[in-house]
């Protein structure tokens, strides 16, 4: 789960946001889960999609049985550029740095989570996302127009240009080294 | 009104921090049928009430 994931899924005011997400992660009510969302999930005339995000290697399949899951993979390469230019302080945690999905369920996980879990393992992933494709605009665009039509969204002539532009802004952004989060403003 | 966990709505998007899955959700998130990762905006699309501009807005102001 992320920052973004809150933003989107937890009600605006008060406290406990951390609660309430990870009830989203296990599978739980909870009160600070907002109506918004709450209308989005079930909502069934309407082709209105959301996103949620999962920064570790394993999520279970179980928990969002009918969700479309897009995966990462080659993500090593980008990753460690990207890191080397963080003060230690941002550096993400061990869970959160991976570069592949296994493709079988390791005998560590049948006994931690037990032998009926289901993982998406990479071989079933429903749209696999190649981060090598980031190293070229056309490709970058050629992918995200892809997953446009695997979403069924039908209005990428209408996007691919302000796509591109932001394909460069954020591609300058990204190289340039981040200060600690005592130096932000 | 609960969460649904069934939805067909909902995309997971499984990727390790710094691995740009954030610009990928933004770009998706620019199509009439997909919000962005505010709960505002996300809220004025069930309504109707935001336009292309706006969320390019939203996006470009996040980047800077």
């Amino acid at each position: 789960m992320s920052l973004g994931d809150a933003e989107l899924f937890v009600s605006d005011a008060g406290t406990r946001r951390d609660e309430a997400i990870s009830s989203l992660a296990f599978g739980k009510q909870h009160d600070r889960i907002n109506d918004t969302v709450k209308f989005l999930s079930q909502q069934e005339d309407r082709h209105l999609l959301f996103p949620i995000i999962k920064h570790t290697a394993t999520i279970h399949r179980e928990r969002h049985p009918n969700a479309k899951v897009i995966q990462w993979k080659n993500n090593g390469d980008f990753v460690k550029t990207r890191t080397s230019l963080l003060p230690d302080d941002r550096m993400p945690r061990d869970e959160e740095q991976w570069n592949n999905v296994a493709n079988e369920i390791p005998d560590s996980f049948k006994e931690k989570f037990g032998q009926n879990a289901t993982f998406v393992l990479q071989k079933e992933a429903d749209f696999l996302w190649d981060t090598n494709w980031f190293n070229s605009v056309e490709e970058t665009l050629d992918a995200v127009h892809s997953l446009y039509n695997f979403l069924s969204l039908t209005d990428w002539d209408k996007v691919k240009e302000f796509v591109e532009e932001y394909y460069h802004l954020w591609i300058k952004a990204i190289v340039t080294p981040k200060p600690k989060w005592e130096e932000r403003q | 009104m609960n969460f649904n966990f069934n939805t067909s709505n909902l995309v997971v998007f499984q990727f390790p921090r710094y691995a740009g899955g954030k610009f990928v959700i933004n770009c998706l998130g620019l199509s009439d049928n997909m919000v962005l990762q505010s709960r505002s905006l996300a809220q004025r699309q069930v309504d109707g009430t935001i336009s292309l501009e706006d969320k390019k807005k939203y996006i470009i102001d996040g980047q800077i």
